[in-house]
């Protein structure tokens, strides 16, 4: 039988954040493999200009541009320590060129640095339109 | 007291923002995992990383995933960074991380996401 379940806050009965759901055969619990935050953000694009967050983020309240190709998303709540997972990636407006790259860099439980470079090693904006990045870990 | 809950659909309580169950169990991380200097710092669902070589860093998975098909993303803090089909198994991942002269070097900071279904 089909079934809505309508709630606003969800609470584990034993311990608040212990919510198991079953996936396979295995059960993990449930906000381990949320994501915290997700966004995606210009910096060498037209819409917006570098550092625009653009809409439908998750937990992002702005992005602070340090410099050329050079970003930190900011969290509207902070994780609990600095050892959170982000992966992130970019987008360019070829489909062809030589490699460019995209790391992570000197994160905080507030914020996270996210570089852009290009193929000589060099930090660059001028092609890069969307960053796309993501975080797994546990909230403060 | 522990209950099991059995539903389709999730809504808040105004009937908005539904998601299915399904995109709840699909869409969630399977594992995660954050690694400094070719070691496990903290993740989910891993039960080990193995340093292999110079820039080369293994994870194990605690729960196996259905199949070896499964969606993984890297990023860490030098220059190039991938993942190997070399090392693609249900249960294990082979991160490669290079500096901007394409020679392996340690990540200091790896970041590993893996999205899937369990078996």
């Amino acid at each position: 039988m089909a079934s809505v379940l309508k709630v606003d806050e969800m609470q584990g009965v034993t311990t608040a954040d212990q919510i198991t759901v079953t996936v396979g055969s295995a059960s993990m619990t449930l906000h381990n493999g949320v994501a915290k935050f997700h966004c995606s953000y210009e910096s060498g694009g037209s819409t917006g200009g570098a550092g625009a967050l653009q809409a439908g983020d998750l937990n992002v309240t702005s992005v602070t541009d340090n410099g050329t190709g050079n970003f930190s998303p900011q969290f509207t709540n902070n994780f609990s320590s600095a050892t959170y997972t982000v992966i992130g990636n970019f987008e360019i407006g070829q489909d062809s060129g030589s490699m460019r790259n995209a790391m992570t860099r000197s994160r905080a439980t507030s914020n996270t640095k996210f570089l852009n470079y290009d193929q000589n090693g060099n930090l660059t904006e001028s092609v890069m339109e969307h960053n796309m990045l993501a975080g797994f870990g546990d909230l403060a | 007291m522990a209950s099991e809950l059995r539903v389709n659909t999730l809504k808040d309580a105004a009937g908005a923002n539904s998601v299915g169950m399904a995109y709840v169990a699909g869409g969630s991380a399977k594992a995660w995992s954050y690694f400094e200097d070719q070691s496990v710092t903290t993740s989910l669902n891993v039960s080990s990383g193995t340093d292999t070589s110079a820039g080369v860093f293994d994870l194990t998975f605690t729960n196996a995933f259905s199949t070896d098909d499964w969606s993984g993303q890297y990023t860490h803090e030098d220059h190039v960074n991938y993942i190997s089909s070399s090392g693609r198994a249900t249960n294990t991942l082979k991160t490669v991380s290079k500096n901007s002269s394409n020679t392996n070097v340690d990540a200091t900071d790896g970041n590993v996401v893996v999205h899937g279904d369990l078996a």
